[in-house]
């Protein structure tokens, strides 16, 4: 069993160890801790996020249109586009881990109260915005019916009875938790002597 | 009943500027106040008449075993479960890289059974390589100060009291290395205890910790002293317990924690600076409270001049604050306090004082004024954290940055002075560590405590670009600066989040960071032994168990034993 706090650390230090900056990688972890408060495996779908490392974000900013698939680097963006200029956005190729947006979704919706639709086409398009659109099934040329929505508002996706975790501790799969532990590793300093010695200024025994 | 006073009953001067107390050479001269996390722990105590018992104290004649203290706080039962064993003296260091202690400790949530303390006892003794459970609130070990733990033992068992020299000279039985929080190695997170009464402030649960482990310490002192006199041996006495706190070594790994909790730095800071508005604000003093601002000032030389350190640069800073007293002391009388706004009167004498010396006035005025400032430590935790705000241009962010960031814009990063230290996690054991960028390797694994270099980083490309565009559409081309984008505009909204230096330069000096937080905390008497690492101790004259409900509870401000 693991600890909320002590599971945020380790994903951030792996998405850092994936090569993302910190920013971004503070934001991984959190939008990873959300969906295991939610319920979700939010360990397994930041890891499967991050391997790649980042990507380049490709965004026609005319169309609203996301051209990435990897939505470690662009879910963010996206929630940011969605919040920052409250239009929609889209992508009409499925998003690699698309749990992951739920979890950016579901801190920026605690954050600011905002309500986000998310819309999963059958063809594996998504789109993200604030107000729901009524032709939503215009986007990918399905019907509604084959669509999955997901509205979460508050933080808390409220197109489903899943409700917040109250629970104070969380099992993880330890294949996940090794793979995420070997990530962050990498932000480590190997050990020497000389860094033993100096780098925390203070000496090796204290009998006084 | 008593009345309710609201914010707009409240006068106050205005508050100091952010960029002139977020300076490290501020921070570094902080004293502790009456808003410091351990007095408001022991106020609190003291006003819901807790009482401490003792359940389990099951220790062998050398003083090896277990014991179980618990407490009322809020309405709950919590109980530090302790463990001692014998330590082989080579493994008795105070660094992360330890591996075994004299002691080690849990807080638990409510009243342990046999069977808790075995899960305990086969867990909390190995500390970081152990598992603990969401039952366990804090984590934390102390290893005896050999010295003084022996002297004290052979004395009380011959039937005698410990020398007081040595018992001021060193001023605790056994040091803490590390108090854990917060969900590290299974343990509660924090939101376990977040909004339970008397939990809610910051690191109450760790103060809480410590002062029962202060209490056990000197339980074990009496324990074996009675085991190896027999009936020759005494008890310590009140006067010598309330003297010996519990030492602290600190070293770097609290330093990073000032820079990634930007927010609650900002309401420490923000309620600190709150007080003192409102002390300043004081028209005048009644006679009792005349005769109180007295007796604190004496207290305060007796303080400085029972405070001797090793370490040359606080000692000299010691000296110059002695001096600078000295002639400030006696400046501090009846007539002096009559004068209109006489703490303004008061934190004048200081002003042209060295660093140390104003704060130094800053604590002893806040001291005398419960009735104004307590209360305020209801603020110092918060429910918010950095976030960014992607609707917000180009343009106004740069415009914030130049008027309240111009610390970081004006530092030349191609120097080398300015970039010469890199803040790193070692794997081992992933003790925080400062190195030399030019000399050491791992520098490009460094934690982001460059705060400054990378706003002006930001700064630099946002100037290359449309002024209109919003952080949403920034962020497309320059995802990395994410991090600094949050850092600003956190700044934007909580004035007092961010150290206004640099903190990779070779000017930066790590114990001033560590003398800011253990501020807060209460401790006294900082004892650096390096720029990196300080010994402190904590608690020292704070009640006892059995007198939370004398005055002692609240009047221990700056310890200092009785003279003459």
């Amino acid at each position: 069993m693991f600890s909320l706090n002590e599971i945020s650390a380790t994903l951030r230090k792996a998405a850092v160890g994936s090569g993302f900056d910190v920013g971004r990688a503070q934001d991984i972890a959190a939008a990873g801790c959300w969906l295991i408060s939610s319920g979700y495996d939010g360990a397994g779908a930041v890891l499967k996020a991050i391997e790649a490392g980042p990507q380049p974000i490709s965004f026609d900013g005319e169309n609203s249109h996301f051209q990435n698939v990897h939505v470690a680097s662009c879910g963010l963006a996206a929630v940011d586009i969605v919040e920052g200029s409250e239009r929609f956005v889209v992508s009409y190729n499925p998003l690699d881990v698309p749990e992951l947006l739920l979890g950016f979704v579901g801190v920026a919706s605690a954050a600011n109260d905002n309500d986000y639709t998310i819309a999963f086409g059958s063809k594996g398009g998504v789109l993200l915005c604030v107000e729901p659109d009524t032709s939503l099934d215009d986007f990918f040329g399905d019907k509604a019916a084959k669509m999955t929505l997901w509205t979460v508002r508050q933080g808390v996706v409220i197109s489903k009875d899943d409700q917040i975790s109250q629970e104070d501790e969380h099992r993880m799969d330890l294949e996940t938790w090794v793979k995420l532990l070997d990530l962050a590793q990498k932000t480590y300093v190997p050990a020497s002597e000389a860094s033993r010695l100096s780098g925390a200024g203070a000496g090796l025994v204290d009998n006084d | 009943m008593a009345e309710v006073k609201h914010e707009a009953d409240y006068n106050e001067a205005p508050l100091r500027e952010p960029s002139d107390v977020m300076r490290l050479e501020r921070m570094g001269s902080f004293f502790p106040t009456r808003l410091s996390f351990m007095r408001t722990l022991m106020r609190r105590l003291s006003g819901e008449g807790s009482k401490v018992s003792r359940p389990v104290f099951d220790m062998d004649d050398e003083g090896y075993g277990r014991a179980v203290y618990s407490v009322d706080v809020g309405g709950k039962t919590y109980s530090l479960v302790a463990f001692s064993i014998k330590l082989d003296p080579n493994d008795r260091t105070d660094r992360v890289i330890a591996e075994a202690w004299d002691t080690s400790y849990a807080l638990y949530d409510g009243v342990p059974t046999k069977e808790e303390v075995d899960r305990l006892e086969a867990n909390v003794p190995h500390q970081e390589a152990g598992r603990c459970c969401a039952k366990d609130l804090i984590l934390s070990r102390a290893n005896k100060s050999v010295r003084l733990f022996e002297h004290v033992v052979d004395c009380l068992s011959k039937g005698e009291q410990p020398d007081m020299a040595q018992i001021d000279e060193i001023g605790y039985l056994m040091r803490t290395t590390a108090v854990y929080g917060n969900g590290k190695f299974g343990i509660a997170d924090r939101t376990r205890i977040c909004e339970r009464e008397g939990l809610s402030g910051p690191f109450q649960a760790e103060m809480l910790t410590v002062w029962l482990i202060r209490g056990f310490t000197h339980d074990l002192a009496n324990h074996v002293a009675a085991k190896r006199g027999g009936d020759k041996a005494v008890a310590l006495s009140d006067d010598i317990k309330r003297h010996l706190g519990i030492g602290n070594s600190t070293g770097l790994g609290m330093a990073p924690f000032l820079v990634s909790h930007p927010v609650l730095i900002n309401s420490w800071m923000l309620v600190r600076e709150t007080a003192l508005a409102r002390v300043r604000a004081v028209d005048a003093l009644d006679a009792a409270t005349s005769q109180r601002v007295l007796q604190l000032a004496e207290r305060v030389t007796r303080h400085l001049d029972q405070w001797n350190v090793v370490d040359e640069r606080q000692m000299k800073r010691i000296e110059v604050v002695r001096g600078e007293w000295a002639d400030i002391g006696p400046q501090i009388t009846l007539d002096a306090l009559a004068q209109p706004y006489p703490y303004e009167h008061l934190l004048s004498l200081a002003k042209n004082g060295s660093t140390e010396c104003q704060e130094l006035m800053v604590a002893l005025v806040l001291e005398p004024n419960g009735d104004l400032i307590d209360g305020l430590e209801e603020c110092m935790a918060t429910p918010y954290d950095m976030r960014l705000d992607p609707s917000i241009s180009v343009g106004v962010l740069c415009a914030f940055i130049k008027d309240k960031m111009d610390w970081a814009l004006s530092l030349d990063f191609e120097q080398t002075k300015e970039t010469a230290q890199f803040w790193y996690v070692s794997e081992e054991k992933l003790e925080p560590r400062l190195g030399l960028r030019f000399e050491e390797e791992g520098a490009e694994l460094e934690m982001p405590l460059d705060i400054a270099r990378r706003v002006q980083a930001l700064y630099r490309d946002m100037e290359k670009v449309d002024q209109n565009q919003i952080m949403a559409e920034f962020l497309l081309a320059h995802p990395h600066h994410r991090y600094a984008v949050k850092r600003a505009q956190t700044m934007e909204r909580f004035p007092y989040s961010e150290i206004q230096d640099n903190l990779i330069s070779e000017r930066c000096l790590p114990i001033d960071m560590l003398r800011c937080k253990l501020s807060f905390f209460g401790a006294s008497k900082f004892d650096p032994k390096s720029d990196r690492w300080t010994r402190i101790t904590l608690y020292q004259g704070a009640p006892l168990f059995h007198e939370l409900s004398t005055e002692r509870a609240d009047d221990w401000w700056l310890p200092a034993l009785e003279t003459g």
